[in-house]
């Protein structure tokens, strides 16, 4: 079985390619536990209920037009959703190369300027699901 | 802002300046929200219109100073105009699809022929 490093993701956001800025990742998702227990029982049981998804990205913030900042700063100050897509590495969506897609994404905060003297500005944005679809893995 | 759309199911779309059947394209001006649900739903479908990365990413896999072609929602669209990433590339969205002239059939060296032989009256 192949492992490897993460060297070469890939990072869109809203159809912007970010990935020269990105450096860090965290895709997931939970579902509720859904409390279902009855008298009698032994154990609690647990059902699923409603899952959530997210895609947290860390970004050497940019102030340029159309980079990190801009491009975060219109996502959130509308509600409409977007798309948000990482992948393993830069190309195309394949079995090994899955797309990790959130097609309707919404920010809903936004902390653009953090840090300490003499280090890197980052900012780290959370694209949380807005839609039905929730997170997504197509191959192709 | 308005984008064009093709009525992709076999319904009458009726707007201010008339009805609009499967497979034809019309422009009219949705908010963003009655746009998203009709694409959503199958109902229409966005006609592309050309844009120009004028900030400094990739959109749509073209480079800055490159324009591409995308039907893109209201709602992006304005995310990424007001965000500086891209902007519209001339003025009305491309006509795409028109109706095709009817094509003559050229006549052929025979019926040519039949006509310059018949006698005029």
């Amino acid at each position: 079985m192949a492992t490897f490093t993460l060297v070469d993701c890939l990072v869109i956001v809203n159809s912007v390619t970010l990935s020269d800025h990105a450096f860090g990742l965290d895709v997931g998702g939970d579902y509720e536990e859904v409390e279902a227990t009855p008298f009698g029982s032994t154990a609690k049981l647990l059902r699923k209920g409603l899952p959530t998804a997210q895609i947290e990205i860390k970004f050497y913030q940019d102030y340029a037009a159309g980079s990190v900042y801009a491009t975060c700063l219109s996502l959130f100050q509308t509600t409409t959703p977007f798309q948000v897509e990482v992948r393993p590495t830069s190309a195309g969506r394949a079995p090994t190369n899955p797309g990790h897609v959130i097609a309707q994404a919404l920010l809903f905060s936004f902390h653009p300027l953090s840090g300490d003297i003499g280090g890197m500005s980052v900012y780290t944005a959370t694209f949380k699901n807005a839609g039905n679809a929730g997170m997504t893995f197509p191959t192709a | 802002m308005t984008n064009k759309y093709r009525n992709l199911l076999p319904l009458l779309i009726h707007t201010e300046d008339g009805a609009y059947g499967q497979g034809e394209i019309f422009e009219k001006e949705f908010t963003e929200d009655e746009e998203r649900v009709n694409v959503e739903s199958g109902l229409l479908e966005i006609i592309p219109r050309r844009y120009k990365v004028v900030g400094e990413s990739v959109v749509h896999g073209a480079a800055p100073g490159q324009t591409f072609e995308a039907g893109l929602l209201l709602g992006n669209e304005a995310q990424l105009i007001a965000s500086g990433n891209i902007q519209r590339v001339g003025g009305p969205p491309p006509e795409l699809d028109p109706e095709p002239e009817p094509v003559k059939p050229k006549p052929t060296k025979k019926a040519a022929a039949k006509r310059s032989a018949k006698p005029k009256e």
